[in-house]
């Protein structure tokens, strides 16, 4: 498998193609300024998101405790519990099950959303295994059917116009080439994904929230799609990072207010799920449910005091579209399942080497802390992440070298002043030092000028210090 | 040793010194909770009729949505099309159900949320594989917000629940609304005054 | 000049203040340096400007090099020792020593917020009839809660706007997205020269449907970017720091 581009690279081809930039920044400004409506109108937005943080922060304080209480109050209600210590282990467990499943005929799997299972990289390892699963959420199987992965959290195909949507649904759904109509398409979508709903034996979902106090899943989908594959299907799988489990069920009241708000700008989504017992199939035996609970370098990230903050995430989406730069460089540019700025602040934790490039694609504006529904300062995290990967040594050589001498040379008054002086002097002798191609800088803006003294210089000259 | 014991002592290891819950105390503010509830359905892409018996029910269906077909009404009292589903059925003997009318527990103005579970459903399957849906919601269950909500659900009384704000969505392809996605193509609230049925 | 009258505040004279230049001012924009010092003394203040500044070592720290800022923050924390006020026209930096140079927390002041603050200025002498656009710096405006942030639930203010609300003649135009980033950001500017170019040409654009002839803000690295934009467009629009507006008389 190639390596994927840096996100610098990435985002330099992306940002090539302006009016399709514009066309995506325009997009996602605009769910941006939904979610602030919501935030806008809501007296008591600013408590919620408080009350989320400290709901959070709890929580991860005492995580092995309300793991503990999921496991016993959903095992009490008829789940088989399993702990997967990483992706490899969660893949075998759910392969296992529907092996299991299989045993008694054939196969079929649908998927609701699951950013975990992409993390994992779940579908591929199934697809390995000779069991093919479909996505049922309408833009990850949009995706899925164009073999490319989601760009965004909530809105996975929102990088897609209508016309790739319509070429992607003409080949593999047999519709109309050339109709792009939303409507035309979605019935389609419907049509197909209702077969295959009614054709399932096994179920994935992911877990929005864990209720410790009662063993609840809740999960939140505006199409229905988790809910029509759950109550078909012979199995439940349902997946979860161990950071989802919330401590009470009246918790839900603060974060499904909050959710679909920051996410998408609605109140709610149309459908709220709570998944306790497992439903009573014609035989009169309980439909077999599973809850995976995956570490997946998650405990790692616990135990890094300045870091561990983007462990509180609730997956709305809200900073990317808040993200100047996710904005305009699009959710493939970095290379993980979860992109944009929680992404950036997750992924170096799965692999320091591979993503030390996302804590730089940001300009640390602090926007996305704002808006996160759970206060996760995202911006100094990047900060603190930028910290650590330059001391694991993964900057470049040249960059490495130009921090010490800035350093020395910030250190020293005398060499400052000097440095300032000759520095300047070249630029006003010689512009075409810097005015070329070679200079990032000057590939779109033209350079400031050099004036002929510093300010401390014209100080110096003019005013006697007192 | 196992993942789980794994697990459980590298999360205790690293987990952060205590932090207690906060104290969640949301506003209270007096709202017009029917007003609230129909304006907030209507922006969900919900719509609300105010009746005031079960026969108003039949007669608003039967003149909008014409004569009834494969119709199913989990209201007691409320007989339309087929008998209400046996509680055993495969949900896939659903399938075919053009309208299904059910009862809501109770509903959230702020949000248009309204609760059923499976006192409610005869099989989950029901509100979501029809093609058309119709929930009955008495005024006088409406609370105004999530948390008040919660405080009717008794921890560790429920099997399935699920709050139903609206029609099945989605806005995948370009941002365009299409309102019927995988779920009800559409959702009709019947709202009376007090519950026409015994909950 | 205070509220008070034209007598000049007694207090004002027990005030230590010193300037901080940030290093590309001090290098490249000298004339931000001398309106701040012109406009403080303007407004009563005896201000010092400590010999062989620097930096604050930003740059490093945010290019994730805060373990060799050492020498850096110790000749800063040496030069600016026993002032009351540390100013600079410069929110970046000033937000920079209040998190990471702890000698200088509660000193450090970003020339507006020392303005609105401390001297509690409501009126100023300036004039500057030109239609301008204002661009919030997010250091400042986030990091130091210079004014209102459009992402929060929470009352409108700005210190900046309050500020040059006060300067006679001067229009002032917002754009559409009043707290969108520039895309300066430190070494962003040429590690992601592609990115952060089209943010600022986004932003140039935005102030240029309101037919601005000048822009200004509290943070010389921003206006540097745009201003490399407006000249590279062609465009004759020009950036001002605000300390050059509010200090501005004919």
């Amino acid at each position: 498998m190639t390596k994927p581009l840096d996100h610098a690279t990435a985002a330099n081809q992306f940002v090539a193609d302006n009016a399709r930039t514009n066309w995506h920044d325009q997009t996602l400004w605009m769910v941006r300024e939904k979610r602030d409506r919501m935030a806008h109108s809501l007296p008591d937005w600013e408590d919620l998101r408080e009350w989320a943080s400290q709901i959070k922060n709890h929580t991860l304080s005492q995580l092995s405790q309300y793991l503990l209480q999921l496991e016993q109050n959903a095992q009490a209600n008829g789940v088989q519990v399993h702990w997967a210590a990483n992706a490899q282990e969660h893949n075998e467990i759910v392969g296992r099950i529907i092996r299991e499943t299989a045993a008694q005929g054939a196969v079929q799997v649908v998927k609701s959303k699951s950013m975990l299972t992409e993390e994992c990289h779940l579908n591929d390892y199934l697809a390995q295994q000779g069991v093919r699963v479909v996505d049922t959420d309408l833009g990850e199987r949009i995706v899925q059917l164009r073999q490319e992965p989601p760009s965004h959290i909530v809105l996975p195909a929102i990088h897609l116009k209508k016309a790739d949507v319509s070429e992607t649904f003409a080949r593999h759904l047999g519709t109309e080439p050339g109709n792009t109509d939303p409507q035309y398409l979605t019935e389609a979508a419907r049509q197909h994904l209702r077969e295959k709903f009614l054709g399932a034996t096994v179920a994935i979902t992911g877990v929005n929230f864990a209720v410790a106090e009662t063993g609840a899943l809740v999960v939140c989908t505006n199409e229905g799609n988790a809910d029509l594959g759950v109550h078909l299907a012979d199995v439940h799988i349902a997946c979860m990072g161990i950071e989802k489990v919330i401590p009470r069920q009246d918790h839900l009241g603060v974060f499904l207010r909050l959710l679909a708000r920051s996410a998408t700008g609605q109140a709610i989504t149309t459908y709220s799920s709570h998944f306790v017992r497992p439903r009573q199939r014609p035989d009169g035996q309980r439909q077999p449910m599973h809850l995976i609970l995956v570490d997946n370098g998650r405990s790692t990230q616990l135990g890094r005091p300045a870091l561990h903050n983007s462990l509180k995430c609730i997956r709305c989406g809200a900073c990317f579209n808040t993200c100047p730069v996710y904005r305009r460089s699009g959710g493939h540019s970095y290379h993980n399942a979860v992109a944009g700025p929680i992404g950036s602040i997750l992924a170096p934790n799965l692999d320091m080497k591979k993503n030390a490039d996302l804590p730089f694609a940001s300009t640390l504006c602090g926007s996305c802390t704002n808006v996160c529904p759970v206060k996760i300062d995202i911006h100094n995290q990047l900060w603190e992440w930028r910290q650590v990967l330059m001391r694991e040594g993964l900057a470049p050589v040249s960059k490495t070298i130009g921090m010490r001498l800035m350093s020395i040379v910030f250190g020293h008054s005398g060499l400052y002043a000097l440095s300032g002086k000759l520095a300047r002097k070249a630029l006003r002798l010689a512009p075409w030092l810097v005015q070329n191609r070679l200079n990032p800088w000057f590939t779109g803006r033209e350079m400031p000028q050099a004036p002929s003294e510093s300010f401390q210089e014209w100080y110096g000259r003019n005013r006697t210090k007192s | 040793m196992s993942s789980r014991a794994q697990m459980l002592a590298a999360i205790g290891r690293s987990q952060p010194p205590l932090i207690p819950l906060p104290l969640v105390a949301p506003r209270v503010a007096p709202v017009d909770l029917a007003e609230t509830f129909t304006r907030q359905m209507g922006r969900n892409g919900g719509t609300v009729v105010r009746v005031q018996q079960l026969t108003e029910i039949r007669t608003y269906l039967t003149q909008n949505l014409g004569k009834p077909g494969n119709w199913v009404s989990t209201v007691h009292g409320l007989a339309l099309g087929n008998s209400s589903p046996d509680k055993q059925d495969r949900g896939h003997t659903l399938a075919g159900v053009d309208l299904a009318v059910c009862a809501g527990a109770f509903a959230v103005a702020e949000n248009g949320a309204i609760w059923l579970d499976d006192t409610q459903l005869p099989h989950r399957a029901l509100p979501f594989l029809c093609q058309h849906l119709a929930l009955v919601v008495a005024e006088s269950t409406l609370v105004a917000t999530l948390h008040d909500a919660y405080r009717l659900l008794e921890p560790g009384s429920l099997d399935y629940g699920v709050f139903i704000a609206g029609p099945s969505k989605t806005a995948d392809i370009e941002q365009s609304l299409v309102i019927g996605a995988h779920g009800s193509r559409n959702l009709l609230v019947f709202l009376c005054p007090t519950p026409l049925h015994p909950l | 000049m205070f509220g008070r009258g034209n007598h000049s505040n007694p207090l004002l004279t027990d005030m230590r203040i010193a300037l901080f230049v940030p290093c590309y001012v001090d290098q490249f924009y000298p004339q931000v340096a001398v309106a701040t010092l012109g406009l403080l003394e303007r407004l009563g203040c005896t201000v010092d400007v400590p010999t062989g500044q620097t930096c604050c070592g930003q740059p490093m720290a945010n290019a994730g090099f805060s373990h060799l800022t050492g020498s850096c923050d110790r000749l800063f924390t040496r030069l600016f020792a026993g002032y009351d006020y540390i100013v600079s026209p410069s929110g970046s930096c000033v937000l920079h020593l209040k998190e990471h140079n702890p000698t200088c927390a509660t000193r450090a002041f970003e020339l507006c917020e020392f303005l609105t603050d401390v001297l509690r200025v409501d009126q100023l002498t300036a004039r500057f009839p030109y239609r301008v656009g204002l661009h919030q710096s997010c250091h400042g405006q986030r990091g130091l809660r210079l004014s209102s942030m459009s992402e929060r639930n929470e009352p409108a203010f700005s210190k900046p706007e309050r500020l040059l609300r006060q300067v006679d003649g001067l229009d002032l135009l917002p754009p559409r997205r009043v707290d969108e980033c520039c895309g300066f950001g430190g070494t962003f500017c040429v590690t992601e020269a592609a990115v952060s170019v089209k943010m600022g040409e986004d932003r140039v654009a935005d102030h240029l449907t309101n037919g601005v002839e000048v822009i200004t803000g509290g943070d010389m690295s921003c206006l540097m970017h745009l201003e490399g934009i407006f000249r590279r467009q062609g465009s004759s629009v020009q950036v001002k720091h605000i300390a050059e507006i509010l200090n501005a008389h004919d």
